[in-house]
């Protein structure tokens, strides 16, 4: 066999968090070994601890370390990285980037730049994929604060206001009046401004109740370009999504069929290589439009994997290297039902704001094809400079059904101490009666209700509360000043207590 | 000592005793049971009676929040001593100044109130910026902003009081 064009001798992670992990299992898999970078607040970050060699790239905001091109191409050049995984987020799908790293000589492991900026920008994207025959929500280009008003005229309410160079639901405003307008354009564009330095923002008719159903692709070097089925994406809060399952309770063989179709049209149309993501909103009636693409690899990835068998790491691993991909589309096919949670550092219970502090207690869901990816373990410190997400939890049976009552278990078992997260709140939409029907749309958590507790649990639950009242009042005793007001700490190392002392 | 629990539908009261070995005697209606507790952080196990339960959460003096074999609740837990000194101090006394917080750590990018206006519980009165979103602060309490403690693109602490709403 031929050897691979660029063989990936040593492989820089842009990145951090679980996703960072997930790649280095993916390169120490093939014997590929692996460089870390790191901020301030990730010196103690496990990708730090388990890649072979870590770089300091500076301060804890990301826009001084791992946003900063020239500090990630140094980090490669001092350990002797030839290639770069971005994960997701961050340069991930920055074309300047990707064109500097192959100036530089080092392989990106991702598109080219030229298709990254084709899909990047939103509003040439949109006319691209118009001209390929993909269908496209109608709305407005770029508006601005003059052009603002008689633009959502045209496109009537409810619209969407959308950072043109926007993605993973960041920029994004849904405006229902005139008078809503013009606030939500002034947020829209700072928050665009702040996460992608481009404050471009366009406008988009409001699909109602739509789904959000996205199709995962991969070409290669020689010209193949396969779609690895769809998933679906509809649990969303703040248009960023919670639960993701694969195959789409939704759709059908014939739409599945004609999505898969447009999304690797799609592809082709900007010569794309290597993981990437069409995604599309389904209406009720089941017609489709073009979102956007991704042009990385998903943070819901895994569960294409658990329905496939396919490891896209490692076939991005390859692709980037120079070798065709493994499998031929007609290899593939969809195998049982995965469900994919997200879990965070937030509370539902208070409009989802983010939550910090030190993991002090974790217990980590096991079984049969139940697979973690996660970043936690006790003494980490959750900071308020990157994603809330902490971890994905997923698993596969060979029923939705199954697979759903296999995730209401896991997590039962899975419990973060030390912060605010979502567990509870993703254990209710896994008993949510919407979504088990698998009838839902981007609406499902906005109407999702919260059922009362049963009398057993009631019962339960008051016992509960008042021993631990007990309890702690009897333990904060010697340090109650310092205990209400100190402070996580404080109040740890007065609550020490437990029926075995 | 005595307890009265709400856990949403009304008082109940929950008698709780420590037992020589450790180990709780826990009365609720009428019916007691032995209680053992193992915590990790704020991860507790329970054995009430031979039920074994799961639960998160850190008491507080106000309602706080307990998890309980994966429900949410949100609970109310106070001493029958508590209850009296409340009722002797009048029923909650007069309405005193209160104070908007920082829920989280981050960066205030901007107060969108002045001192002087008027607020209503709910009227978001900052942003704060942290883990990439921003986050609307509301107010908790309904009166006028009497002072505010933060400027725009300062960075705060979880808990940092952000500004004082009193009685107008």
């Amino acid at each position: 066999m031929k050897p691979p064009a660029h063989p990936l001798k040593k492989v820089l992670i842009a990145n951090r968090g679980e996703i960072a992990l997930r790649v280095i299992r993916a390169c120490h898999a093939r014997g590929i070994p692996t460089v870390a970078v790191y901020s301030d607040a990730d010196r103690n970050g496990l990708h730090v601890r388990l890649a072979d060699e870590a770089v300091h790239i500076g301060p804890s905001a990301p826009r001084e370390s791992y946003l900063v091109h020239e500090k990630i191409l140094e980090a490669a050049r001092i350990s002797g990285a030839n290639a770069i995984h971005p994960g997701y987020g961050f340069l991930s799908e920055n074309a300047a980037f990707a064109a500097k790293c192959r100036d530089a000589g080092i392989v990106f492991i991702g598109p080219p730049p030229e298709a990254i900026r084709a899909m990047g920008d939103k509003i040439q994207s949109r006319l691209r994929m118009k001209a390929a025959g993909v269908p496209v929500v109608p709305g407005e280009d770029a508006v601005n604060e003059d052009t603002l008003e008689e633009a959502a005229t045209r496109v009537g309410f409810p619209l969407m206001l959308k950072a043109s160079a926007g993605g993973g639901g960041k920029g994004i405003r849904i405006v229902r009046t005139m008078s809503e307008l013009r606030e939500a354009f002034e947020r829209a564009r700072a928050e665009a401004e702040k996460a992608f330095g481009d404050g471009t923002v366009f406008l988009e008719r409001f699909v109602e109740g739509p789904h959000h159903v996205e199709v995962q692709v991969f070409g290669d070097h020689h010209g193949n370009i396969v779609h690895v089925f769809e998933r679906e994406c509809s649990v969303q809060r703040r248009h960023q999504k919670v639960v993701e399952e694969s195959p789409s309770p939704f759709v059908t063989p014939d739409l599945r069929a004609r999505m898969c179709e447009a999304a690797v049209a799609a592809a082709r149309a900007v010569g794309y290589v290597n993981a990437g993501t069409v995604e599309f909103l389904v209406d009720a009636r089941r017609e489709f439009y073009f979102l956007e693409m991704n042009t990385r690899l998903q943070v819901e990835h895994p569960i294409t994997e658990l329905v496939t068998g396919i490891d896209l790491v490692a076939e991005q691993l390859r692709v980037a290297a120079g070798e065709p991909l493994s499998f031929r589309q007609k290899d593939i096919g969809q195998s049982g039902h995965a469900i994919e949670v997200r879990v965070c550092a937030e509370d539902p219970e208070s409009g989802y704001l983010p939550s910090t502090g030190v993991i002090d207690g974790l217990l980590l869901p096991g079984g049969p094809h139940v697979r973690l990816d996660s970043c936690l373990f006790p003494g980490l410190e959750i900071s308020p400079f990157y994603d809330s997400m902490l971890a994905k939890l997923c698993v596969w049976a060979p029923t939705r059904d199954e697979a759903a009552a296999r995730m209401r278990q896991a997590l039962a078992e899975m419990r973060i101490s030390g912060l605010r997260t979502n567990l509870a709140f993703l254990a209710r939409i896994l008993r949510d009666p919407e979504f088990l029907s698998g009838a839902y749309d981007t609406g499902i958590l906005g109407r999702m209700a919260v059922s009362a507790p049963d009398a057993e649990t009631e019962r339960l639950a008051l016992i509960t509360a008042a021993v631990l009242k007990h309890e702690y009042a009897e333990s904060a005793k010697p340090v109650a000043a310092e205990g209400r007001t100190g402070g996580m700490d404080a109040w740890r190392s007065a609550f020490r207590f437990g029926g075995g002392r | 000592m005595n307890y009265i629990v709400n856990i949403g539908g009304g008082d109940q009261a929950v008698g709780v005793r420590r037992r020589d070995d450790g180990r709780w005697e826990v009365t609720h209606r009428g019916e007691t049971v032995v209680v053992d507790v193992r915590s990790t952080g704020d991860l507790h196990s329970l054995m009430i009676g031979a039920k074994s339960v799961e639960a998160q959460g850190r008491p507080d003096d106000g309602p706080w929040r307990l998890v309980v074999r994966g429900r949410t609740l949100e609970v109310s837990v106070e001493s029958e001593q508590e209850r009296n000194a409340r009722a002797v101090a009048g029923g909650g006394g007069a309405a005193k100044p209160s104070v908007v917080k920082a829920s989280m750590p981050g960066f205030v990018s901007k107060v969108l109130v002045r001192v002087g206006d008027k607020v209503v519980k709910g009227t978001p009165v900052a942003i704060i910026e942290a883990m990439k979103m921003e986050n609307e602060i509301r107010a908790e309490s309904t009166g006028v902003v009497k002072e505010i403690r933060v400027a725009d693109r300062q960075t705060v602490n979880g808990g940092d009081v952000l500004l004082v709403i009193g009685e107008g």
